[in-house]
């Protein structure tokens, strides 16, 4: 895992992530949860690449480690060639490279600035040009992200929430860093936003060849705009492959019911697509994965299978560039079935 | 509260109803007289985008909607009518007749007591005639009902005890608890993640068909609408812009809002080097009377008609046309078109 090609605009090797935890309320033990555990892919430069997961599976506090904002436990990343490290001076430099939008647009954006001191302000903290130069550049931004130069004197709360957004991808993108992390850049919009926001990534990135680290957990929008992706549960990746290998030649069991999952505005295709029931996440099931699987305890495929219960699966490749943390891959009904079920499953 | 005679299957019956906050200079007119009836044990759909009024028509049909903030019109649930209605007149069907459940959970649970006991009191404001095993073991048949795993062991458990997916169906089980009617359901699994969502939509469908009650899923996920309702009703600007049989406004849609919320949302299989189609501009600002369709100043359809200006002076009219129907000016030319 550890070849680091020169080409690659970030490769992510082994990384481990810890979150100390407290005694908490309820009287459980104190400890180490790990938040990344062992996560390994790389991104080549101009590709789009999705980090996919539900809540709780480690792509936020990736993402974070990614901009040297929490540090690594174990393994490392690099960007651009680039180690991220905890070290200031080579965090500053690592900073023009790498930026990231947020989720949450206006909570990044200080209300008592100009949209114009906002975007100008990443370019005064990398010193870059003068103050003409860097009031041209703005307006240029502003013009890319299709927003009208007039606004540049406004407040961040007299836009809307679709401006708003696009004020932080100018931000980011005014320095033209190699890589910008979009941590969720959508999920807080209408649909008739996220589209608009949606093109115009498309559109920045086709004009400046960034590469995008793209966090997020609509799946359908993972597909439309993601060339490769990871699945990522409990820390861990679960499958790695291009769209097209996810969407249409899904391998692990917890790919297929994330995708069984998602209601499709398409009456047509929805008698296509069949639900795969999944127990919901439990605290308690978590604990007795022991050696086993991570993802055992809600599997419809290894929940009982003894092979799943006593040894922790390798991420392999099952087909060119596709890789699934997998005992069965491709496998959708149970290995084994033991004689009782502690699960009522559902019935669809 | 008079009793209406209604002859008709409608379960619950909205008529022009309006709802007007009062904040600053002029009021928000966040629903601008809208009227649909659901029939007995009918899932429909209610969609739209944040400030469309969707939510503000189901705080009024429950009597929600607090003064100096004004509600008109008619809202009738088996011939009764709630508008106008005393608080002990809505006490008696709220939780009883309708049943409610918000996105957040938490919002109808009490942190600081046991679940068990919550469910217990959600039954027992309607049943005075059971007493504390029979209210218990109705309160456990109840966890069970809505699928949370151990209910003698969770009966007694504290919501911090319960994950976010188990505080919802504890929150559907007191919802249902008396076999309301109506259920009404705002935005009940947007906080969640996708496959608890899944499981959530699925245990809603199964009680509902069950208990033979209407749902009405207010939602702005048209992915949702399509796979768990028969009927949806599109809401912009205060006002249902096309309602009808869910297979077939998703197929055909008749209001130009409609097909641009549809062709918004990436198709499985769509590369992103196909543009998503959008909608240009903002939503309409409902302190602000409109002189004609509300959508008017977005859409891009209305270039078609002869004379596009109709749209921004002359409200639309409602076109009907089998189980769908719109409220559009391009519509109804073209419909008249199609049959003659």
């Amino acid at each position: 895992m550890a070849e680091r090609s020169s080409q690659a605009a970030i490769v992510i090797d082994d990384a481990h992530v810890h979150h100390r935890v407290g005694k908490s309320v309820v009287g459980g033990s104190s400890g180490v949860v790990l938040a990344v555990d062992g996560v390994s892919f790389s991104v080549a430069p101009g590709e789009t690449f999705g980090v996919v997961g539900e809540s709780g599976s480690g792509k936020s506090t990736l993402a974070r480690a990614a901009l040297g904002l929490i540090p690594l436990a174990g393994g490392s990343i690099t960007i651009d060639g680039q180690p991220v490290t905890q070290d200031r001076a080579s965090l500053q430099r690592l900073r023009r490279r790498v930026q990231m939008v947020f989720q949450d647009a206006t909570a990044s954006l200080d209300p008592r600035m100009t949209v114009g001191e906002l975007i100008e302000e990443p370019l005064i903290v990398h010193d870059i040009g003068t103050r003409a130069d860097r009031q041209q550049r703005v307006v240029t931004m502003l013009e890319q992200v299709g927003l009208d130069p007039k606004l540049a004197t406004r407040k961040p709360k007299q836009l809307s929430g679709g401006q708003r957004q696009r004020v932080g991808l100018a931000r980011a993108l005014i320095v033209e860093p190699q890589v910008v992390i979009l941590d969720e850049p959508v999920s807080a919009v209408d649909v008739s936003v996220q589209a608009q926001i949606l093109n115009l990534l498309s559109e920045l990135k086709a004009s400046t060849g960034v590469t995008y680290l793209f966090i997020v957990h609509d799946l359908a929008v993972a597909e439309y705009f993601c060339d490769r992706l990871v699945v990522m549960y409990r820390g861990a990746v679960m499958e790695e492959g291009t769209s097209a290998d996810l969407f249409e030649r899904v391998q692990h069991p917890y790919t297929a019911a994330l995708l069984s999952a998602v209601p499709v505005p398409d009456p047509s295709a929805k008698r296509m697509h069949r639900w795969i029931p999944i127990d919901e996440a439990d605290a308690a099931a978590d604990d007795e994965v022991g050696a086993g699987c991570r993802f055992r305890p809600r599997c419809p495929v290894g929940r009982n299978d003894e092979l799943c219960r006593s040894s922790d699966p390798a991420l392999v490749e099952v087909a060119p560039g596709h890789r699934a943390r997998c005992h069965y891959p491709g496998q959708t009904t149970p290995v084994s079935i033991s004689a009782h079920s502690a699960h009522p499953a559902e019935q669809d | 509260m008079s009793t209406g005679s209604t002859t008709d299957d409608a379960v619950l019956r909205v008529d022009d109803l309006h709802v007007n906050y009062r904040s600053g200079v002029s009021d928000v007119h966040a629903v601008r007289g809208v009227s649909f009836a659901v029939r007995a044990g009918e899932r429909v759909g209610v969609v739209g985008e944040s400030g469309s009024g969707k939510s503000s028509i189901a705080l009024a049909m429950l009597g929600l909607i607090e003064r100096p903030s004004q509600v008109r019109g008619s809202v009738r649930l088996k011939g009764r009518e709630l508008t106008g209605a005393s608080e002990k007149q809505l006490n008696a069907v709220r939780g009883k007749e309708i049943g409610l459940i918000y996105q957040d959970p938490m919002s109808a649970l009490d942190p600081l007591r046991p679940i068990g006991a919550q469910i217990v009191e959600a039954i027992k404001a309607h049943r005075r005639d059971l007493n504390r095993d029979q209210l218990r073991d109705a309160a456990v048949a109840l966890l069970a009902a809505v699928d949370v795993p151990n209910p003698q062991q969770r009966y007694r458990d504290y919501p911090h005890e319960y994950s976010g997916g188990m505080r919802q169906r504890v929150a559907i089980a007191m919802a249902i608890a008396n076999d309301p009617a109506v259920l009404i359901a705002d935005e009940p699994t947007t906080a969640l993640d996708v496959t608890t969502q899944a499981s959530i939509m699925h245990l809603l469908q199964r009680l509902v068909v069950e208990q033979r009650s209407a749902m009405v899923l207010i939602t702005h996920n048209l992915g949702l609408v399509a796979e768990y309702c028969e009927r949806v009703m599109v809401v912009y600007g205060g006002r249902i812009v096309e309602s009808g049989d869910v297979d077939r406004v998703f197929a055909r849609p008749e209001h130009p809002y409609t097909a641009a919320l549809l062709a918004s949302v990436p198709r499985p299989g769509q590369m992103s080097n196909e543009p998503l189609a959008y909608i240009e501009g903002l939503p309409p600002n409902l302190r602000v009377e409109p002189q004609g369709c509300s959508f008017a100043p977005r859409c891009t359809a209305r270039l078609r008609l002869p004379d596009p200006q109709i749209c921004s002076t002359v409200m639309p009219p409602l076109v009907v046309l089998g189980e769908q129907s719109a409220e559009c000016h391009l519509a109804a030319v073209q419909i008249g078109s199609r049959h003659g």
